[in-house]
């Protein structure tokens, strides 16, 4: 199992939190960056997907 | 049971304690890796600030020139380095000069070294200036009453009640014409603007890191400079490595190795100190055009910590249902938070690391309620 992969995957979630911060309360997105918001997610996707192949 | 925090991602967060102590993805990873007790003792050198892995050693070497200082330390918060420079230069029943807007932790730390305090009165309201010849008003005093100059005096660079930035360098310059050594808390300032405490004629600088660092705490810095540096760190006897006035190692977690990870943003951030500013002023110009709202402190401001006195909102209060609690309230269905429940006559607020458009929504809430008047 490839711990680095654990915390790749942290931090895009924590990324995904700052996110969440710069646009709180109302988390309103434009185009661009609800375009930003999917790619980090799904890349948080694919590191979890590679984590789950490594077991 | 899960015990989690959302008010940094659901709400802005205006309490003015906090929002200098934000983190970001990449010290909340550091946080999460470093989480365990003792997590930077791993390759221990017999004290915290010369472990080189994780490097702490260079950490406090480059908060000693980034505070413009010769020397630093950890420490575990502000409170605690000015009772380590009291403990390590006052006797009991010594006099220590302090500001009256100190937070306070100084007085505490002063009682607690058995040290006699006077205060430098500030000018009241509205502005409840420190102004820096008042110092030389209380050396005076001192002199009179005691036959001998004070042992220390200790300036808070910014305060947390109105935000006051007080003009350091002509109090340094006070200070050594009656040669009491300087101690300067920038507390609210180191981490937010460029603070450079030999600049500024101070012996010794304590910040809270946990405040002004974007880190978890606690964890504070103590800078001094080399006239002082066998002083205030000297050594156990029985243990070589270990500073008696910090009890050996101070910051022994995950938030010596914040710093490490923070330091760079910390460094690029001081350089945006003045974008804050005009975001609090801007602030303060539309609350006031409210009507029956006023800064109080120094004008302009020259910080992102506010004071407003609010009638405007003390008086709605006593007709609405929630009476003293209602503005809280109102805020939070709005998804504000961070002023103390219960306050309409007065409360403080900080504009600090929130984005122009966060700023622009603050106001327009406030103005949203105030239209309810």
């Amino acid at each position: 199992m490839k711990v680095d992969q654990v915390f790749e995957t942290l931090e895009l979630i924590e990324k995904f939190r700052d996110i969440l911060r710069q646009k709180a309360p109302l988390h309103k997105f434009n185009p661009e960056e609800k375009e930003e918001v999917k790619q980090l997610l799904q890349k948080a996707k694919e590191t979890l997907g590679k984590l789950e192949e490594s077991i | 049971m899960n015990l989690i925090r959302t008010r940094e991602e659901c709400y802005l967060n205006l309490n003015p304690l906090q929002t200098g102590g934000r983190t970001n993805a990449a010290v909340r990873l550091t946080a999460t890796s470093f989480i365990d007790g003792y997590s930077v003792c791993d390759y221990c050198k017999g004290v915290l600030h010369l472990i080189e892995k994780p490097p702490i050693c260079q950490l406090t070497k480059d908060l000693a020139d980034f505070l413009g200082m010769d020397e630093a330390r950890l420490t575990n918060g502000a409170r605690e380095g000015k009772f380590a420079v009291i403990h390590a230069l006052l006797s009991p029943g010594e006099v220590i000069v302090v500001d009256s807007n100190r937070h306070y932790s100084t007085y505490v730390a002063a009682e607690r070294a058995g040290v006699r305090v006077y205060e430098v009165r500030n000018t009241d309201y509205p502005e409840y200036e420190i102004r820096p010849e008042v110092y030389r008003e209380t050396f005076e005093q001192v002199l009179k009453e005691t036959g001998k100059p004070p042992k220390l005096a200790l300036l808070t660079h910014v305060d947390g009640e109105y935000g006051n930035l007080v003009n350091a360098y002509e109090v340094g310059k006070i200070c050594q014409e009656y040669q009491v050594p300087f101690l300067l808390n920038s507390a609210y300032t180191a981490g937010r603007m460029e603070v450079k405490g030999k600049e500024l004629l101070a012996d010794f600088v304590v910040t809270s890191c946990h405040k002004g660092f974007g880190i978890p705490g606690t964890i504070g810095v103590l800078a001094t400079t080399e006239k002082w540096i066998d002083r205030l760190f000297r050594k156990s006897i029985k243990y070589p490595k270990k500073d008696i006035e910090l009890l050996g190692c101070t910051a022994r977690s995950e938030a010596s190795a914040c710093l490490i990870t923070a330091f760079p943003y910390v460094k690029e951030r001081v350089k945006h100190w003045e974008e804050e500013v005009k975001k609090a002023r801007w602030l303060v110009e539309r609350m006031e055009s409210l009507g029956e709202i006023e800064q109080l402190g120094v004008r302009p401001k020259e910080h992102d910590l506010i004071r407003l006195k609010t009638p405007l909102f003390s008086k709605m209060a006593e007709k609405e249902r929630k009476k003293g609690y209602f503005i809280y309230y109102e805020l939070e269905k709005r998804g504000i938070t961070g002023i103390k429940p219960g306050q309409t006559n007065w409360f403080k607020l900080s504009t600090y690391g929130l984005t122009w458009e966060q700023v622009e929504y603050l106001y327009s809430a406030f103005s949203e309620i105030a239209r309810k008047a």
